[in-house]
Order: structure tokens, then sequence, then C-alpha cells
């Protein structure tokens, strides 16, 4: 069975600023080609940018905060299949990529566990576990996925207007916005279960 | 139950010799299992691919033994006394494979055995035959005939 991150680690607020500068930069971040329009309302920003926000922001939704590692990000809730308790059991496939863990059984799926930390973290800032977290997963895509994280924060009512939507020339599709508030990302996660299905899963740097 | 019945439900059922690589546990099917031995000395073969560990002396044979750790993506690890090389016979080749131990034998229904959900272009699909849930883990169940290509099962012949 695998066993992530064992080492404890000392809390770092800066790297929480660097963590979100991260993810701002990721917001307005360049890509080329056409991006899936679908699914997305285009919005004008004050500065002009055009966003895109999905339609389950539409209407005042429930989000989800937890952590991996030192980074909080945010799920809206009516995306998600449950939440897990997690001691790390999965079984591992054979030569599978780094970022999947295994295969674990729920309710009599099997669950393809994700080591969320591999795609959205920056290789600088991993293995950072608060200390004394339990690891959860997130369930998600009618239970196809779940990623693994440390600690689950809260449950917070937002509206479209608490998010900073990504731009429609962002890369990472998976990133719908900052939320402005809590100063963390906001998954979408129809994109992110897609990107995991796809060829393109890539492990940051 | 009818004899008729029995048959068919007989039909679905499959053994499975079971094996532990690290922490997983994996099975082959029964009928491609020929023996289980205990690991002899391995001769190395120069210039030999990199899936395969070496040949032993089988009963006067020479038969080819396979890394399936390496295939399998997982390190290396010292022999022990649990060690065991299932001789198998897959692609018309009789080959060893070494495992970490042999665990048992297993009857399991066609009903049973899940297709293995794969991710991208997952290079262990082809020979993951499925999976069986077990109390607390998951058998995954291998197709030795797919663990090489057509030309590795050639190289192989060719040692």
């Amino acid at each position: 069975m695998n066993n992530l991150h064992p080492n404890p680690t000392v809390p770092l607020v800066d790297q929480q600023i660097a963590l979100s500068a991260y993810f701002d930069s990721l917001l307005t971040e360049p890509v080329a080609g056409t991006a899936d329009l679908e699914a997305h309302t285009d919005i004008a920003s004050p500065s002009g940018i055009e966003e895109r926000m999905p339609q389950w922001a539409q209407k005042p939704f429930q989000c989800l905060l937890f952590n991996i590692g030192r980074l909080t990000l945010g799920a809206p809730m009516g995306a998600l299949h449950g939440i897990l308790d997690w001691d790390g059991g999965v079984t591992a496939m054979p030569n599978s990529p780094s970022w999947y863990l295994g295969l674990m059984s729920h309710r009599g799926n099997k669950v393809k566990i994700v080591d969320t930390e591999q795609i959205v973290v920056p290789s600088q800032y991993r293995n950072q576990r608060l200390e004394g977290s339990n690891r959860h997963v997130v369930i998600i895509d009618q239970c196809r996925w779940g990623l693994v994280c440390d600690q689950v924060v809260s449950v917070v009512e937002m509206n479209c207007d608490d998010i900073r939507w990504r731009t429609a020339t962002t890369s990472r599709p998976w990133l719908a916005g900052t939320a402005i508030t809590q100063m963390c990302g906001v998954l979408d996660v129809q994109e992110f279960a897609k990107m995991l299905g796809s060829d393109s899963v890539q492990v940051l740097a | 139950m009818s004899q008729n019945a029995k048959n068919i439900s007989d039909s679905n059922i499959s053994q499975w010799v079971t094996f532990k690589l690290g922490d997983e546990t994996y099975g082959i099917r029964v009928m491609q299992v020929q023996e289980v031995v205990r690991m002899p000395e391995i001769a190395p073969v120069p210039g030999s691919p990199a899936y395969v560990l070496g040949i032993i002396n089988l009963r006067g044979n020479v038969v080819t033994v396979l890394d399936i750790r390496r295939r399998f993506g997982l390190d290396d690890k010292e022999a022990d006394d649990a060690t065991r090389i299932v001789i198998v016979e897959a692609q018309q080749h009789i080959i060893g494979i070494l495992v970490d131990n042999v665990a048992e034998v297993v009857e399991l229904s066609s009903s049973q055995i899940e297709t293995a959900p794969n991710v991208g272009n997952d290079k262990s699909s082809k020979y993951i035959e499925g999976v069986f849930s077990r109390e607390n883990d998951l058998l995954i169940l291998v197709d030795v005939s797919k663990l090489l290509s057509d030309s590795e099962w050639q190289e192989v012949a060719d040692i």
C-alpha cells in the first residue's frame, strides 16, 4: 500500500502567499489553441478581460474548502460524490503514472485514487502536510476518481461575485477561478475529471 | 441445481494462482501455471533484454525467467525464503516469473471479475485481465501471455 508524505513540517505562512500568487498567475496564463467553450458563460470583468463562469456558478452554491499540503482549494459541493477518511490504502496498479495511486473499493465502485498534490501543487511546495491532519479522499465524477487531500476545512456558501473567474485564454481548464475572500483556487470538477481521463495529465515541476 | 445448470455455472468458474509482489496480490490462471519452484540459481544472459532476469535449469530444461517487477514498474527486492519462481506456459513458451511469494489458489466466477479501470494510455491495461474485490484489498488478475509484446516473446524464444 502506498503512504504519502510521512514527514510533518512546520507552518510557513509565506508559502501560502506564494501558492496564492501561483494560482493567480495560472488564471491569466495564455495558451495556444481553442478552448472548449461549452458549459461556460462568458462575462466581462472590470479589467475588460473576458472571464468564463461555469454554469454551476450561476446560482449561489456551496463550496467545499480543503487543503492539499498548505494549499487550499475549493470545489463546488454539487459536483462531489462523497468525502471519505483515508488511511492510505489503495491497490496500486502496475506501471501506473506516479500521480495515480491505485484503486479503492467504495460502495461497489472502483475509485481511481489520485495524488492531487502532484497535479496541482508545484514541486517546491509539496510534502508539507499540516501537522496532525488526517487525509481524506474527495470522490468525484460518478465515483470514478478520488482526490487525495490532507484536510477538509469547511463548506462555505458562495455566489459568482465571490470568485475571480479565469480568463478565456487560460490553460489548465480545471481551474475555474480564485475565491476572493479565501484566496484559494476553485476547481472546475468536471474539467478536472476530464483532464484525468485524458492522456494530458501533467505532474507539475 | 440441474446438471445442465451446474455445467453452465462451472464453465464460468476460473481458478487463479495468487502471488504477491510488494504489497499487492496478483493472480494468474491455473491453466497457465505448470509448477512453482523455490528460487534456484539464476544465470544471467549477456545481452538479454531488461525484462529478462536470466535462465534456470529446470530438470535439464533451460527456462527463461522474466523480471516481472521491472515490467510492473516496481523496485527490485532481495530474494528470501518465500521467493518463488512460477513456471508458466504462455504464447507457446515456457517461462518463469519471479514473485515474492505464492499465496493460494482461488476460484472466481466470471461475474466476480471486473474490468480494471485504466488511466490515460495506461501501459498495464493490456495485461491486466481484471480485478476481483476481496474483503481488504483487490486481486489483480494478470494475463501472462500479454506481459510481453509479440516481438518480446520472439526475443525470449531466441535466448
